[in-house]
Order: structure tokens, then C-alpha cells, then sequence
């Protein structure tokens, strides 16, 4: 009996989790669950976790616009996402408004973007590219500059742009660089943290 | 019954340590907040984000707990125990390590009720401002890029001098401004020589022409995110002059989205004069700064002996993006150190003026030290340049600098003067300079101003002679030499220099000025004339100017103008009995003898102690008839002076007085 009973309840995790992997990543601002992150034939998708008051992510709010810019018309689509707690749809129309007007903000009230991507701070970037087997395949998670070194201490200027670095590798055909730093930010407060 | 003592025992012992391992935010957090954060984490304030609820704090207390445990916030660079500061931010240990366990317990709300956070509003702190200035229009700041140095001019609109007890600047845009400096441009020299100065001029530093007079800067203006309003200790308020620039010297923060700052620096008056002199002195040793690229640990020194005994009331530090380390003290005569700072990471993001808890006296003989260690190596996260290139010195913010400023209060010895005393500060300070280069033009020129201000024409002569070889063309250089051959009884050679001044320098009205005063004393009117005229329009509020027009046309026996220009020089020199006593002399001669009583008394008003004057009050009144007005003159000239024959003369003139 033991036996029987332990492939059940495996079983029955494995397809919740399935469902629900495939059923939701994140909402519009409007609320509308999000089924799919971007239409087919998108080459990748460029998740950038931001938040409305944290000043590291708003402080890098021009570079990630920038690579929005570039990397937009080769098929790959972007969305900010705003993993916190607390956040309003209006706070982040606002937000929005000021650092990047043209960028598309979504919301993610299940933390179901961030336990995809184990993203931890704002700001952080990921690459999800199609797969197979799977709706997204994480291909880069990390930061997107190093202009912050520590909460205190950062550079006058970036000196490595790591997100760009994963963009051009990957638009390329080359394998991507992992970020082999310590992504600096605010830390994501998720209304749910776990699943 | 030993069982249950033992665990009712047991039980407070929990409940101790318990209440010291688990601070609350509603117990003893929130006044932590209150006392080190709210006062920038504010809503609407200069923090990036408000800390003044549990929520709040809880929000960001990632980036808090990073922050305060590495002591970055709150912002203060100081080691302890080198030098006694006011108004000290360093978070207490105490605080630290209740924070700590704070955290490490989950960061519990707690129960109870919530301390009342402080109120915070935008709101002037003293109250309505007797003036404001406001710069024309917005700075922009754009979304990205490295930090922003400008100065932005604003022009003092008021007549007259005003003694400024306090001051506070309105940034704006609270969260861009990340510190600025007030200088006071005595000459508008920037304007001069900036003519699109209403757009900004860029810069990390920048020099202001001070002028000919003996006018060193004297006061700290400084204001960063924490400052609340900038309060002058009693008798020491700062002077603003008709004619003044207050040049704004901004540190902008790219915030990731275009933004625009319009800052207001908000002045309160006092009517009572300075009764206090401070003076700002400064180690330097720019001239050594040449870092070579990967050099982590360059180091520079520069010391300075003071020649009398002061009272040092503050101290500002400041290097830009590679300094490292920075220390300055005092060596007393008797062997004694007294520590100034001690900052171990230099951080030009967080700097700061720094006023001592006391004023430290040093005597006379104490010689001050600065020794700062920059790092232009690649390690240096803060270093501009990747790669690292060789570093000197300069006002941008890719440049270094290596100054240490001292507020000092001269403490005056029996028979000696308090400008004397100044003086003596500035010549040690531009001798020290002159000593590390010794083609420093400003102590070249400084150093001949004093020696033409203490009576020394002939070594003002030889630094100016010296000066001159380095900047042939310099108009100021060859005025002052102008005026040192005049007061050596060269007039011909000082003519020419007036000459050769305004050659260079059409615009330079010194020149004009002391051409015109030459040209008076021969005759030349016409000419001193023209070149007035020209220097009353660059320099409307120039009384002097007024005063010596005013002679040129009592020269013409242009009466009518001659009073025109003598009343506004009394206009402009409010407390000065001059400009009163020449009109009273003038419409004396004029035969209006009720005017000339009236200006007479106002002279007498201001000098009270002038004999002299009371002895030509006392004529005056005579002349329109008031013998007994004059007797009383007279009789109070021979009371404040026994000696003054022309008083006992009067007297006796007068009829005697009535029965």
C-alpha cells in the first residue's frame, strides 16, 4: 500500500504544478491573468523585475529602456514586472510613465515570474527563451549592469553592461555567460512567497 | 514549593532575555528611525523612499539592514574619536546592535501604541524668509549618465549691505540634490566671465574673484540633504552686499529618469552688524597631486603655521573621486596633537562641513596638518577612469583636488587689531602657498594686496613686478602696481600703469577709478570725468565712485551735479558721515544754510565723538542765525575736545547770550 500511495500524491503535485506553470505568468495591470508571455515566433523574453520605489532599479531604468530599444525588433519582447507586494496599477502606470512610457508592465501577484526565474532583487533581468518541453527556459538571471558593487557603494559609471553582454551571446547564437555576480537591489517581497 | 520557584524563575529569566533579544519596532525601534532616518526618509523628502512606519521600514529593510550594518547610512564619515562634532550622525553602537538583534529576531512589529513619527513639511524651518532667491529656471537633469556639477548664479536684488543670520536652501527636487555649496561672488566675477552664465556653469569647484579688498570668505555655507536651516552663532552673521552674487555650486544625482531641480536659498536678516570676524583658511597641495594610473596609495601633505592664536569653529574636507584617506590635526608648540578628522573611506558622495561640539583654541605657533591618500587604482570602485589614467589636479570632477578648509576665529593679542589679526592669517596662508609654488599668481597678488595694505609699497612692488612676468597683460596686477608706484611718489610710472591696465582691460574700472583720482589730482577733470562716468555706469552701486565724481564736478563748480552725485553716495553709504558732511560743506557754500544744518546734524548723529564736527555744526548754525544752536555746538566740540582751538575761537565770536 505504501507503495501505491506514493506515486499518487506525486502524481497529483506534478499536475497542479503543471497547470498552473502554464496557466498564468503574472497579469496585465488591468488584472487579466497573463496565459502566455509573448506571442510565437518570439525569440525570447526579457524580464525586467522592477519596483516602483526602489532607487537601484529606478537608477537603471535608462539602460534597461535602452536594451528594450535594441533588442526589441529582433524578435525578442520585453515586460517589466513588478513582483512586490503593495504595488498598484496606477502607481505603475505612473511609474512607468516617467522612466520608460513605451515599456509594457505587468504585475505578479503569484510570484509566479519570480519562482520561475528565482529572481531575488530589483532590479534583475532574465532571458527566457522557448522550450521544448517546457513554456520558458531560463537563460540568463542576474544583473543587468555593475554600477552597484554593494547597498552603499557603486561606480561612476557601470563598467560591465551584463545584460547587454547576455542579449548580443544570445542574438548571436552563442551560449550565454551566467552573471557570475551578486545581483544589488531591493529585495522582492512577494505577496505570496511560496508555493 | 522549590519546584514551582524554580519555574517561576525560570520563567522571568525567559521574559529577560526574551525583552533584550527582541526588540520591537512599536518598543524600541521606530524612535531609531525617527532620530537617524526620518529626517531624509521623509515623505516627499531627499531619502528615496519614506521610513516612518513599520510597513516602511519592513518595505526596504533589506537595503536598511545593508546599509546601516556597513554604516553607510546614516551618512557620516568621521571616525570617532578624532575631533568633537555637532550635530554628529554616526548611528550610536548602542542603536547598531538593537537594530541588529531587531533583525535577527524576524524585525517584530510588536504591540502597543506607535510612537509618534516626527512631522515633516516643506515649509521654510524659521519661518517666511526676509528674502528669497530663486534660480530663473529649472536645471535639467537627464535620466542617465554620471553625476552633474554646476553652479547656477543668483544675483542679490537688494540695496545696501545686509548681515545674514541664517540661511536655507529649498532644493527642488529633493532627491537629485545631493549637496551644495554657497559662495558669495563679491565682484560678480562669474557673470563677468561666463556671459551665458544663466544656463549653469559646469563644474565639481569653482573660483570667485574676491576683488582688491581685504575681504576673505568667512563663513561655511554649505547644505546637504540633512541640513536643516544653516543658523550663524551670535555675532557672527555673514555680510551680503548691494552688487553680490550668491553662486549656487550644485551636486546633481542622475535618478533614472528625466528630472528638472529649481532650488531657492531662503535668507534671514539680522539689523545687527558682525561683532565676530571668522576667516576661512586653507591647506592645500594641489600641486602635488600627479597620480600615476594604478597608484592605490598616494599620498599628499601640507601644513600650515599659524603666526597668532585662533578658535577653530569647523573643518571641511575635500578631494573628489579617488581620495581614500583624509586626516588633519594640529601640532601644538608645547608637543600636544590635537586630532581635526580622521575619515578612513573618503566618500565624496556623503561629504560634508563639519562644525566642531566646541570652538578648539590653538595658540600662536600651532602649525596645522592635512595628509590625504588617494587610490587611482583599478580596486577603487569610486574611480572615474576604467582604466585608471594619470590623475592631477583641477575642477572637474574627473580631476583631484586635495584641500582642507578651517573656519578660525582670530583671538586678537593687547595692541593688536582684529583685521591686523586677519591679516596675519592670510600672509602666513599665501606665504605657505607661495612656498609649494612659487608662480602661484593668487599668492603673488594676495600677498602684494597685504603689503599695499600695511603700508609696504615697495615689496608689493617686487611681487607685482614678479606676477606681471607671468601674466604681462593682467589689468588687476598692473593697477596694483599703478597704486604701489603712486604711494611711493611715482605717479608718472603709476599713470602709465592705469594706462597699460585699461589697454588690457577697457572694462576694468579699478583702472579707470585710480586713473581718475590721478587725473584730479593735476587737473585733468575732462578725463576724470569720462572715466567715472564710465564706471558709474558699469558699477551703479560704487559709492566711492559717486564720491570722487562728486569732486570731479565740485572741480567744474557744477553744483547741480556736484550734489547729485554726493547724494547718492549718502544713499549708497548709509552709515557713513562723509557723504553728509561734503553736502553740508556744499550747500554751505551755496548760502542753503538749513540744508547744510540738517546734513551737519546728520554727521554729528553718526560720529558723535567728532569734535570737529561739532565745531562745524556749530558755525553752520551760527551762519543761518541760531546762536543759541551753535553756542551748544561749540560748548560740546570744546567738551569732547579741550584742545580745539577753533571751537574757543567761535565761542568767543558768538555775542554773549541773553540774561
Amino acid at each position: 500500500m505504501p507503495r501505491l500511495a506514493l506515486p499518487i500524491v506525486f502524481s497529483l503535485c506534478a499536475c497542479a504544478c503543471h497547470a498552473q506553470t502554464q496557466a498564468r505568468f503574472g497579469t496585465a495591470l488591468d488584472g487579466t491573468p497573463l496565459t502566455q508571455l509573448a506571442p510565437a515566433g518570439t525569440k525570447a523574453v526579457v524580464l525586467f523585475f522592477v519596483a516602483t520605489e526602489c532607487p537601484i532599479s529606478n537608477r537603471t531604468f535608462p539602460e534597461m529602456e535602452r536594451l528594450r530599444e535594441t533588442f526589441s525588433p529582433r524578435k525578442i519582447r520585453f515586460l517589466y514586472v513588478y513582483p512586490n507586494a503593495g504595488e498598484t496599477a496606477a502607481d505603475i502606470r505612473a511609474h512607468q510613465a516617467s522612466y520608460d512610457p513605451q515599456g509594457t508592465a505587468i504585475l505578479d501577484p503569484d510570484a509566479a515570474l519570480v519562482h520561475l526565474t528565482h529572481a531575488f532583487v530589483t532590479p534583475e533581468a532574465a532571458i527566457l527563451t522557448p522550450a521544448p518541453r517546457r513554456a520558458w527556459n531560463v537563460a540568463y538571471i542576474g544583473r543587468i549592469d555593475d554600477r552597484y558593487v554593494h547597498i552603499g557603494l557603486q561606480r561612476p559609471q557601470p563598467t560591465q553592461l551584463l545584460a547587454d553582454r547576455a542579449l548580443t551571446q544570445f542574438v548571436s547564437s552563442k551560449p550565454i555567460a551566467p552573471d557570475a555576480g551578486t545581483p544589488i537591489g531591493c529585495t522582492i517581497l512577494p505577496a505570496h512567497p511560496s508555493r | 514549593m522549590k519546584p514551582l520557584l524554580l519555574i517561576l524563575g525560570l520563567s522571568c529569566w525567559t521574559v529577560a532575555i526574551y525583552a533584550q533579544q527582541a526588540p520591537t519596532y512599536r518598543g524600541q525601534i521606530a524612535p531609531i528611525f525617527y532620530r537617524n532616518c526620518a529626517s531624509c526618509h521623509h515623505a516627499g523628502g531627499s531619502g528615496p523612499f519614506p521610513l516612518t512606519s513599520y510597513a516602511q521600514v519592513k518595505r526596504f529593510l533589506s537595503v536598511v539592514a545593508a546599509a546601516v550594518s556597513k554604516r553607510y547610512m546614516p551618512p557620516w564619515l568621521p571616525t570617532p574619536g578624532h575631533g568633537a562634532f555637532a550635530d554628529a550622525r554616526r548611528l550610536p553602537d548602542s542603536d547598531l546592535a538593537l537594530l541588529r538583534r531587531w533583525i535577527q529576531a524576524g524585525a517584530p512589529e510588536g504591540t502597543g501604541a506607535v510612537p509618534a513619527p516626527p512631522m515633516h513639511d516643506a515649509a521654510w524651518q524659521l519661518g517666511p524668509p526676509d528674502l528669497v532667491l530663486q534660480m530663473d529656471a529649472p536645471i535639467a537633469i537627464p535620466a542617465d549618465g554620471t553625476d552633474l556639477f554646476t553652479n547656477v548664479i543668483l544675483p542679490n536684488p537688494l540695496q545696501g549691505t545686509h548681515w545674514v543670520r541664517a540661511m536655507e536652501i529649498h532644493p527642488g527636487t529633493p532627491r537629485v540634490v545631493h549637496h551644495a555649496n554657497v559662495l558669495i561672488d563679491r565682484t560678480a566675477s562669474l557673470r563677468r566671465t561666463h556671459r551665458d552664465w544663466r544656463r549653469g556653469i559646469p563644474g565639481m569647484d569653482i573660483n570667485v574673484d574676491s576683488g582688491d579688498t581685504f575681504d576673505p570668505d568667512s563663513h561655511f555655507l554649505f547644505w546637504k540633504p540633512d541640513s536643516t536651516a544653516l543658523v550663524e552663532p551670535a555675532g557672527m552673521p555673514w555680510r551680503l552686499d548691494q552688487g553680490n552674487d550668491l553662486v549656487l555650486n550644485l551636486h546633481l544625482k542622475p535618478s533614472g529618469k528625466p528630472e528638472t531641480a529649481r532650488a531657492q536659498i531662503g535668507l534671514y536678516f539680522t539689523d545687527q552688524p558682525a561683532t565676530q570676524h571668522p576667516m576661512l583658511l586653507q591647506l592645500e597641495n594641489d600641486a602635488a597631486l600627479d597620480i600615476p594610473a594604478g597608484d592605490a596609495s598616494f599620498q599628499v601633505e601640507d601644513s600650515l603655521k599659524l603666526p597668532i592664536a585662533v578658535d577653530v569653529l569647523g573643518v571641511y574636507p575635500h578631494a573628489h573621486y579617488l581620495g581614500k584617506r583624509m586626516e588633519a590635526w594640529a601640532a601644538l608648540p608645547d608637543g600636544s596633537r590635537e586630532d581635526l578628522i580622521l575619515i578612513e573611506d573618503w566618500d565624496i558622495d556623503r561629504q560634508s562641513v563639519y562644525r566642531l561640539a566646541q570652538p578648539l583654541p590653538l595658540p600662536g605657533g600651532t602649525v596645522l596638518h592635512m595628509r590625504y591618500v588617494y587610490d587611482n587604482s583599478a580596486a577603487n570602485v569610486r574611480n572615474p577612469h576604467s582604466p585608471p589614467i594619470r590623475v592631477r589636479a583641477g575642477n572637474r570632477s574627473e580631476d583631484e583636488m586635495a584641500h582642507f578648509w578651517v573656519q578660525v576665529l582670530p583671538r586678537t593679542v593687547p595692541g593688536q587689531t582684529e583685521l591686523e589679526g586677519r591679516q596675519a592669517l592670510q600672509r602666513s596662508w599665501m606665504e605657505n602657498r607661495l612656498a609649494k609654488s612659487p608662480n602661484d599668481t593668487l599668492a603673488l597678488y594676495n600677498l602684494a594686496s597685504l603689503d599695499l595694505a600695511t603700508n609696504r609699497p615697495a615689496r608689493a612692488m617686487d611681487l607685482l613686478r614678479q606676477l606681471l612676468t607671468l601674466t604681462p597683460s593682467d589689468a588687476r596686477a598692473l593697477t596694483a602696481l599703478g597704486t604701489a608706484l603712486n604711494a611711493t611718489g611715482q605717479a608718472l610710472e603709476a599713470e602709465a600703469r592705469f594706462r597699460a591696465a585699461l589697454a588690457a582691460d577697457p572694462t576694468y574700472t579699478d583702472a579707470a577709478f585710480d586713473l581718475a583720482s590721478l587725473d584730479l589730482q593735476d587737473g585733468s577733470l575732462t578725463e576724470a570725468e569720462t572715466l567715472l562716468k564710465t564706471a558709474v555706469a558699469a558699477h551703479p552701486g560704487d559709492a566711492e565712485t559717486h564720491r570722487l565724481l562728486a569732486m570731479v564736478y565740485a572741480g567744474q563748480n557744477r553744483p547741480v551735479q556736484t550734489l547729485a552725485e554726493l547724494q547718492t553716495w549718502q544713499a549708497l553709504a548709509a552709515n557713513d558721515p562723509g557723504p553728509h558732511r561734503a553736502l553740508a560743506q556744499t550747500y554751505a557754500q551755496l548760502g542753503r544754510l538749513a540744508d547744510a544744518v540738517r546734513e551737519q546734524e546728520a554727521v554729528v548723529a553718526l560720529a558723535p565723538k567728532s569734535a570737529s564736527d561739532f565745531n562745524d555744526l556749530g558755525a553752520m548754525q551760527a551762519e543761518a542765525g541760531n546762536a543759541a544752536a551753535a553756542r551748544q555746538a561749540f560748548s560740546h566740540a570744546l567738551a569732547l575736545d579741550p584742545s580745539l582751538d577753533a571751537a574757543s575761537a567761535n565761542l568767543k565770536k558768538l555775542k554773549p547770550s541773553a540774561p
